[in-house]
């Protein structure tokens, strides 16, 4: 190793540790905090808790829809504008095209694991008795069919971006759309598509660290038990192992 | 980017729009316009086949900068 290389070893090595302490200390104050505010927050977050039981059907109904608007107006609204186009300055109408189409599905795409992980508490609050059987079950069948809605308008608007690129292949209803549509991406749009990717992934350490966090600080005042480290364990551990394996046969 | 191009030029000779140019060599009408832009670097294959469709070689579209500053260079010193 050259001098210069060690030098920089040395800093990152140090940077590292006082990273370390530094995150250890923080971690030290939280716990402490969360012990002295121990009455209050014994009081407090039980009956949050209750009242977020209580209220969750109420805000899934308002969820569903808001994310029912929101995809419908921003999908109806792409539509016009590509409808619109006279055939002038191509290169903007395209880049404004591009970010209109983008809007309804981030938007059905974000809504659907929303309503899904509230659906969620709205099971815990019927378990808990905080939430009527009939009106779980009416719950049942709004995500069902929002879910159904909020995929035909992501096919709608992949038909739509289908239309102002005639290569691109894929039913968004078909288990097989993925594979069509990278297949029919060019070298840009896959290199693209990866990068994304990657940084989607590189976010879970952090995700699921601040998540172990939360759950370790708030363990002496909710219910639950190991299941939540288990599942917040999973999620991170899956992805990295599926990461790991890909890479190693790319390298043959 | 370290690579510069004259593909616009060449795209407004043969009168095509960025969606027929992206057809004829497998690429998006996306791509063509980053690379246009200067904000992609197409692979070889790509240069190649955009250098074929365009009827010149592919130093004639593409430059890259490094090679410009050591001709500008040579230029000064002679």
């Amino acid at each position: 190793m050259s001098k210069k290389q060690t030098k920089t070893t040395k800093n990152v090595t140090k940077s590292f540790s006082l990273i370390m302490l530094g995150a250890g200390a923080f971690g030290a104050a939280l716990s402490f905090i969360t012990l002295a505010l121990k009455d209050t927050l014994s009081g407090s977050l039980p009956s949050l808790y209750t009242s977020l039981q209580r209220l969750s059907p109420w805000i899934f109904f308002i969820l569903s829809a808001v994310i029912l608007i929101f995809v419908w107006g921003s999908l109806v609204r792409a539509r016009k504008f590509c409808q619109s186009w006279n055939g002038e300055n191509e290169e903007a109408f395209y880049m404004q095209a591009d970010r209109y189409l983008d809007q309804p599905l981030t938007i059905s795409t974000i809504g659907t694991i929303v309503l899904i992980t509230w659906f969620g508490m709205v099971t815990v609050s019927v378990f808990r008795k905080n939430c009527n059987l009939y009106l779980f079950m009416l719950i049942a069948v709004l995500l069902v069919a929002e879910l159904i809605l909020l995929a035909l308008f992501q096919r709608k608007t992949v038909e739509q971006v289908k239309l102002l690129n005639p290569e691109k292949k894929g039913d968004a209803l078909s288990i097989r759309f993925q594979k069509e549509w990278i297949e029919s991406c060019d070298e840009q749009e896959q290199l693209s598509i990866y990068r994304a990717a990657y940084k989607a992934f590189s976010a879970l350490p952090l995700v699921s660290g601040v998540l172990f966090i939360l759950l370790i600080l708030l363990l002496p005042y909710s219910g639950y038990s190991f299941l939540p480290f288990f599942c917040t364990g999973l999620t991170w551990l899956v992805p990295t192992i599926v990461y790991f394996h890909e890479a190693a046969r790319q390298k043959k | 980017m370290p690579l510069r191009n004259h593909l616009k030029e060449h795209r407004a000779r043969l009168s095509l729009n960025q969606q027929q140019l992206g057809s004829l060599v497998g690429a998006s009408r996306q791509t063509i316009s980053l690379i246009e832009r200067g904000d992609y670097s197409p692979s070889v294959t790509l240069a190649l086949k955009i250098a074929k469709v365009c009827r010149v070689s592919v130093e004639t579209i593409f430059e890259y900068e490094e090679d410009r500053a050591d001709e500008q260079e040579t230029d000064k010193n002679n």
